[in-house]
């Protein structure tokens, strides 16, 4: 999406259109959506989430002037949201996954930022600097973290 | 496994429809879904992205009822800023509910523009070079007018959330269409009545009666005038000249000023008659449609006067004769090469003709700096006006003015730990913070924490860890007067004070660590904080706009103690000075603008678009001041004892600056071989890093003639003494040094042997575990040597001894003095102190 295009839209999406904001959903969902569910191990709590940050973007989308910008508050909103629902939880206490044995055993063993940071950096795709904006960690903090959960998950 | 194939298995859970897009919208027009409060920022932010002009705002104001004195304001104050116009809403006692009303009826004008566009597309495309009726616009707004008063204040707020926007695509723009022409056909309101009750269909007909005819009586001839030159404003120059006549600025709005309301009353009717709604559909649209919203911001009312191509030729003249101007008739020639050539000397002879103080093989040059002209080769700009803010609205105005331009925050540069200058050689140590004993208590500091435990005896008791707080970790710890004090940086920064493995206090600061400072009784944080924006404007909230800081909890910095620095941003330049002792803050100072680093002594380097601000808050005898000053804009930068350094981007390539304490240019540094991304000072010693770490370092002792210096070795700085390890093909060394003459100069050295297969598996130890003591120096290190893991510790100097263990589950972690031995902490907590010092 280009400049003009989201500009377009997400003055559309500003105005009210929720049409114009899936379009821009779109291009975020998938990894919205995966990062909460590998985070919050629970299928139910990670739609409540992603959807409850549905709501605040398009609340706030005519704030947001670029597609980057758009990206950023939906993930650090995301975020916030997925931290809050962690700490609801009872300590230690995780639905399980319908993701496969494999993936079931090698994320309950790590810990909640662990969790987060993996589900961002392997199922969301992004990169650990973005990781650092949007779940306001440090760099440093997440290279860490990263390197616990490679080193754990016997990643090559 | 690898990260690839775990993804792949990750993906392949479906996403659940719910969240779907293509059901999101769905879910957001669903009734349960909560609708985005109105408040007056949300509402104006809204109006601005549908194009709505002035005129077209009073009438909303005006048809909302707001108290006539605040839609008088706005109507003589065109040139009313953002942050008043909020404060007059606020102030006219409208809420939420009547910023949804409006936006209601401005959106139905933006869709009428939307109807417009479609309807323009549908047509055939030989009609769009005729001409536009000069009453085209009158016609579409007074349309809009006639039926959207009563509606304003008909609608309640459900009714508005009732209509979902797409229904206003549906409804709205016929309603108007099929009403408009007609009525003011005759405008006679028996007519009017006539035609009413099937177009308005739920509007009452008195309510018609009472509005349209009048409305055209009540519209004042300027409201009239701002309309058409609205219009006007709006047209891309391309499209004016397509489309209007010549004389269309000269006449159309002469001719509405002229006509006294009676006339419009009189004349009106029949242009419009004139003008078949067919004609308007084929020919008006597209002006509309090229002219974009954003268009219209951007073009100034007086540029409508006049359209012509850019004479490039023209603008280029002039752009040298203004170069000239400014460098008093010495400007370069037309083809000017690069700065640094021999043409450039000539013209810029202050800084070219600088004369070369130190060179450095291999990497930068030092140049005396010119105080007059800066390194991007012309005069810099007058510093714009700073002045310390009144109070916490000013400094909303000045956040929400950057904001709605789009500049917030620049590219931090947060602190960085790194070498230490020892001599003439750059000591880089491994990054871990260190270990400490006091009283029994041994402190082992990491970025995630710091590990207490008694060590009293032959082991250390069960540790306990002081975590960094939430987001943020510990980034440097020093021990001074039997208590330890670690930074931590992050989300927030700050200090904790720890005392017998207890915190006595934590100070915490808003923003990025960019700086700190320790003497004998301080601490001053230097941070930048750029706001988050996690509430919607309002002039009600000014201070969740401000900064703040504090020992425990955190309170705002009073709006007095804030500069306003005339650079645009919405970012602030923080720095604090606090009581060691118990942590209070002495002092504190901002300075809101575009920063990218703030030194813990209140002089922060700013972006101001294409340039860079020097400014400094400080308090001095008169109570707190600040200076400011013109530079290059700052790629990064630092401050250290009275010296301060900025990285710039030049025709030349990168250099840096070195500011003395006046702020005045002292030196500057060029020439680097590889790209500058970090500065960092430790009192006078200035670090220059780039992608892989520091790779230089300057001595500012005299901030005119930086001594410059590249070597770089591993090891620990432990007062005047450094231990410093060396890998040789054969094993390795390690260098017990003290400064003589400004030199390492090498006193005692220890050197292991080890085979080429174990050579490769050496590792030599954390600082940790390195000791200089009196004449006893000490460090560990280990190796494979085939079978099992070898740990050693290597006592030299005084007395020379190694201590081996095999296969140690940790190898050594630590070294302290305590009762003048040497104890070494292995094995997961025991303690050996079996050597004498």
């Amino acid at each position: 999406m280009d400049k003009r295009e989201y500009k377009e839209i997400s003055a559309l999406a500003a105005n009210g259109d929720t049409k114009a904001f899936a379009h821009l959903y779109e291009t975020i969902y998938r990894e919205m959506y995966y990062t909460a569910y590998y985070t919050l191990a629970d299928d139910a709590d990670a739609v409540d989430v992603v959807m409850r940050t549905v709501k605040d973007g398009f609340s706030s989308v005519g704030k947001l002037r670029t597609e980057e910008a758009f990206r950023t508050f939906m993930m650090k909103s995301l975020c916030s949201r997925i931290k809050a629902r962690l700490k609801e939880y009872p300590d230690g206490e995780l639905s399980s996954y319908n993701g496969g044995s494999v993936i079931k055993r090698e994320f309950e063993r790590l810990s909640d930022s662990e969790r987060l940071v993996a589900a961002m950096y392997v199922a969301g795709r992004f990169i650990p600097s973005e990781i650092a904006a949007y779940a306001g960690m440090s760099a440093g903090a997440v290279k860490k973290r990263l390197k616990s959960v490679l080193e754990q998950f016997e990643l090559d | 496994m690898t990260v690839s194939q775990l993804r792949d298995r990750m993906t392949e859970k479906v996403v659940p429809e719910k969240i779907m897009p293509q059901n999101i919208a769905e879910f957001l027009m669903d009734e349960d879904a909560e609708l985005p409060e109105l408040d007056a920022f949300t509402f104006l932010n809204r109006l601005r992205a549908l194009g709505i002009g002035s005129a077209d705002f009073l009438y909303l104001l005006s048809g909302c009822g707001a108290p006539e004195e605040a839609v008088e304001k706005v109507r003589r104050n065109p040139a009313m800023n953002l942050q008043s116009l909020i404060l007059t809403l606020d102030g006219a006692g409208l809420g939420p509910q009547d910023y949804t009303r409006m936006l209601y009826t401005a959106r139905q004008l933006w869709e009428r523009t939307v109807t417009m566009r479609l309807e323009k597309a549908e047509n055939s495309p030989e009609n769009s070079g005729d001409s536009v009726p000069e009453n085209y616009e009158d016609i579409a707004l007074e349309e809009i007018e006639d039926i959207a008063p009563e509606k304003i204040e008909d609608i309640a707020p459900e009714d508005i959330e009732d209509n979902a926007p797409e229904e206003f695509g549906d409804s709205a723009p016929e309603e108007i269409e099929n009403i408009a022409p007609e009525n003011y056909e005759d405008n006679a309101p028996e007519e009017i009545e006539n035609i009413a009750p099937e177009n308005y269909e739920d509007n009452a007909l008195e309510e018609i009666e009472d509005s349209a005819p009048e409305e055209i009586e009540n519209i004042a001839p300027e409201e009239i005038e701002d309309n058409a030159l609205e219009e006007i404003e709006d047209n891309a120059p391309e499209n004016y000249e397509d489309s209007v006549p010549e004389n269309y600025e000269d006449n159309a709005p002469e001719e509405i000023e002229d006509n006294a309301p009676e006339e419009i009353e009189d004349n009106a009717p029949e242009e419009i008659e004139d003008n078949a709604p067919e004609e308007i559909e084929d020919n008006a649209p597209e002006k509309i449609e090229d002219s974009a919203p954003e268009e219209s911001e951007n073009t100034a009312p007086e540029e409508t006067s006049e359209f012509r191509p850019v004479d490039m030729e023209l603008l280029r003249q002039s752009l040298i004769a203004d170069a000239e101007e400014i460098s008093g008739g010495e400007a370069a020639p037309e083809s000017a090469e690069a700065p640094g050539t021999d043409e450039d000397e000539q013209t810029e002879p202050q800084y070219h003709k600088g004369a070369l103080i130190t060179s450095v093989a291999g990497a930068a040059a030092v140049f005396a700096a010119a105080v007059s002209v800066s390194l991007m080769g012309f005069a810099p700009t007058e510093a714009p006006d700073a002045h310390f803010a009144a109070d916490s609205s000013e400094i909303f105005g000045a956040i929400y003015s950057s904001y709605n331009s789009g500049i917030v925050g620049a590219d931090i540069q947060p602190w960085r730990g790194g070498g230490t200058l020892f001599g003439d050689i750059i000591v880089e140590t491994d990054g871990s913070l260190g270990t400490f004993f006091d009283d029994g208590t041994l402190y082992t500091a990491a970025a995630d924490g710091i590990t207490f435990a008694e060590a009293g005896g032959d082991s250390l008791s069960a540790a306990e860890v002081i975590e960094p707080p939430t987001d943020t970790e510990f980034m440097y710890v020093r021990m001074s007067g039997g208590a330890l004090y670690a930074v931590f940086g992050g989300a927030e920064c700050g200090f904790v004070r720890v005392d017998n493995g207890k915190v006595v206090y934590t100070a915490r600061q808003d923003g990025v660590l960019t700086d700190f400072r320790f003497d004998e009784k301080t601490v001053r944080i230097g941070s930048v904080f750029t706001l988050p924006f996690a509430e919607s404007f309002s002039s009600d909230r000014t201070e969740c706009f401000l900064p703040s800081l504090g020992t425990g909890e955190k309170s705002l910095i009073p709006p007095e103690n804030i500069l306003l620095s005339g650079a645009d941003g919405c970012s602030y330049a923080v720095s604090a000075c606090y009581s060691m002792e118990d942590g209070e803050v002495l002092s504190s100072a901002a300075a809101l603008g575009y920063p990218v680093y703030s030194s813990a002594d209140g002089t922060a380097f700013m972006e101001d678009g294409g340039e860079g601000l020097l400014v400094r808050v400080g308090m001095t005898e008169n109570g707190l001041e600040y200076t400011t000053a013109r530079m290059g804009k700052p790629v990064c930068a630092a401050g250290g004892d009275g010296v301060y350094a900025a990285a710039e981007n030049t025709d030349e390539g990168q250099s840096v600056t070195i500011y003395d304490g006046g702020l005045a240019p002292a030196a500057v540094l060029k020439n680097f071989d590889r790209g500058v991304t970090a500065l960092r000072f430790d009192g006078k010693a200035l670090y220059i890093s780039g992608s892989d770490g520091e790779f230089m370092a300057a001595d500012c002792s005299d901030a005119a003639s930086p001594a410059i210096f590249t070597e770089r070795k591993s090891g620990v700085v432990i007062g005047n003494d450094a231990l410093l390890t060396e890998k040789t093909a054969d094993g390795f060394e390690m260098k017990l040094c003290s400064l003589e003459n400004g030199k390492a100069a090498v006193k005692y050295s220890f050197t292991k042997k080890l085979t080429a297969d174990e050579a490769a598996t050496l590792e030599t130890g954390a600082c940790g575990t390195v000791f200089v003591g009196s004449g006893v120096y000490g460090g560990a290190y280990s190796w494979f040597d085939g079978v099992s893991v070898v740990s050693e510790y290597a006592v030299f100097g005084g007395q020379n001894r190694e201590i081996t263990l095999f296969d140690d589950k940790t190898g050594f972690t630590a070294a302290f003095e305590r009762d003048g031995k040497l104890c070494l902490v292995y094995g997961g907590g025991r303690i050996s102190s079996e050597i004498h010092i």
